[in-house]
């Protein structure tokens, strides 16, 4: 190998349109970032191209988030809440905790009921249904102990274990 | 057009590749014990195939661990022949970043800011000439060196731009404070500790909002681009010291000495074999190869 050496005159052109497109790639990618933030509205005609823009958004601590979050699930057996320890039943973790506590995960319908199955059929009773529960809690400064003061919860729904998918609260003939 | 693309493509100082080598086969090695500490832990849940998101095929076929673990075992080797460097680099990059990928996606794992940043670096050193040897003392194409730049450029200028436009809690320091005590990313006694004390947390939120808007233009210039580094520098520093972000930040700063300006660098390489001719003779031995 010698010590000089540079792309080949013939590429050179290609190599240069393709960093230039790679730029307006990452310049074009920025309003969909800012979307997912949700500060901007996407025109309806952008709504499909965003997973294309996938890894060029680089959405990291952008957004104040004053609060923990965590799902809990209830199993009602018999009308009664039975706690479910999700934990021990999921004890996967991502980075960012339990992977069912991401919204990502518990807005997805697929990964929502795929969960609701797995748990009726592990937990003992068995329930009739899973309710779903949202809790937040402020998070406390200057301090490593984080105490779950001022909870918030905000029950999203119930799975019949019957498959019958869920239902939001405040609905007839929901506990 | 033809003579400024030959101005442009003009051969330039290329030992920076032959440090990002190894310091990426570094990082990648620390990326894979970083994430998959406990192999065992994460193939107990039955339900892991709920986290594999788009990767459908998971749930359909899961490892075992003994697949899991062989594949771990295979991407650190994979790693270690990247830091070791030699014409099959570029191959142990494939074989690091094919064993990452199936580990993430068969493990349900989460893919998010860190990995995307792995997969452009992944990208950058392939299209670099880390595979030779001797790069110290040789001058290559400039492209891969670019390709480097622009993604730096959008990920340290969208993600301040964001927090410019987008988040005001970022300039009051409210944003930042917030993060110090989060139960996963953050929450070490010194990062609780800081989130005490709001007007120090302001004063670091405006030097993440410096830093973050800056080094996209620095970079670019020669007179500046070490400046630039050294800025990126301390950010990932203190992202480490005080929150839990992945690889994120030694991926990042591993593809450093390939950004720095080749005019500087080859320049601080004259001066260092000047000043150190047995010390410098002995790096370049070790780090590149060289005879």
């Amino acid at each position: 190998m010698g010590p000089e050496r540079t792309t080949p005159r013939a590429l050179q052109p290609f190599v240069a349109a393709a960093l230039v497109g790679l730029a307006l790639y990452f310049v074009a990618c920025w309003p969909f970032a800012r979307a997912q933030l949700g500060t901007v509205t996407l025109p309806a005609w952008a709504a499909p191209l965003a997973p294309w823009t996938w890894l060029g958004r680089w959405r990291m601590f952008t957004e104040l988030r004053p609060y923990h979050h965590d799902i809990v699930i209830d199993a009602l057996v018999d009308g009664r809440p039975e706690p479910v320890d999700l934990a021990a039943l999921y004890p996967n973790h991502w980075p960012d905790g339990p992977g069912y506590t991401r919204d990502d995960f518990y807005r997805d319908p697929r990964l929502v009921a795929a969960l609701d199955t797995d748990l009726c059929a592990r937990v003992p009773g068995p329930p009739q249904s899973l309710r779903w529960t949202h809790l937040r809690w402020p998070k406390t400064l200057g301090s490593r102990d984080q105490p779950r003061g001022g909870l918030e919860r905000e029950v999203l729904w119930y799975a019949a274990c019957d498959g019958t998918g869920p239902v939001p609260p405040n609905q007839p003939g929901v506990p | 057009m033809s003579r400024w693309l030959d101005d442009r493509f003009a051969p330039a100082w290329a030992g920076g590749w032959a440090l990002t080598r190894v310091l990426f086969g570094f990082a990648m090695i620390d990326a894979q014990c970083r994430r998959f500490r406990g192999i065992e832990d994460a193939l107990a849940a039955p339900g892991v195939s709920l986290a594999a998101g788009p990767a459908r095929v998971f749930e359909k076929v899961m490892l075992s661990p003994s697949w899991a673990w062989t594949l771990w075992v295979l991407g650190l080797a994979a790693a270690v022949g990247i830091v070791a460097g030699g014409r099959a680099t570029k191959l142990w990059v494939l074989v690091f970043a094919a064993c990452h990928v199936i580990l993430l996606l068969g493990l349900g794992q989460d893919v998010r800011a860190p990995e995307r940043v792995m997969i452009w670096a992944t990208a950058g050193v392939l299209f670099g000439p880390i595979h030779e040897r001797g790069l110290l003392e040789a001058r290559r194409s400039p492209a891969a060196r670019w390709y480097l730049m622009l993604v730096f450029s959008s990920l340290y200028g969208s993600t301040g731009m964001m927090k410019l436009v987008d988040e005001p809690a970022w300039w009051a320091g409210n944003a930042l404070t917030y993060d110090l005590v989060d139960r996963f990313h953050a929450g070490g006694a010194l990062a609780a500790a800081l989130s005490g004390h709001p007007v120090l947390v302001m004063l670091m939120g405006w030097a993440t909002l410096v830093i973050e808007l800056s080094v996209p233009l620095l970079l670019w210039f020669r007179a500046t681009s070490p400046l630039a580094l050294l800025l990126g520098m301390s950010l990932h520093s203190s992202i480490e010291l005080l929150m839990r972000v992945g690889p994120l930040g030694t991926t990042a700063v591993s593809l450093y000495p390939a950004v720095l300006h080749p005019d500087v660098g080859g320049r601080l390489w004259a001066t260092a074999c000047a000043r150190w001719p047995r010390g410098t003779h002995r790096f370049a031995r070790i780090v590149d190869g060289a005879p």
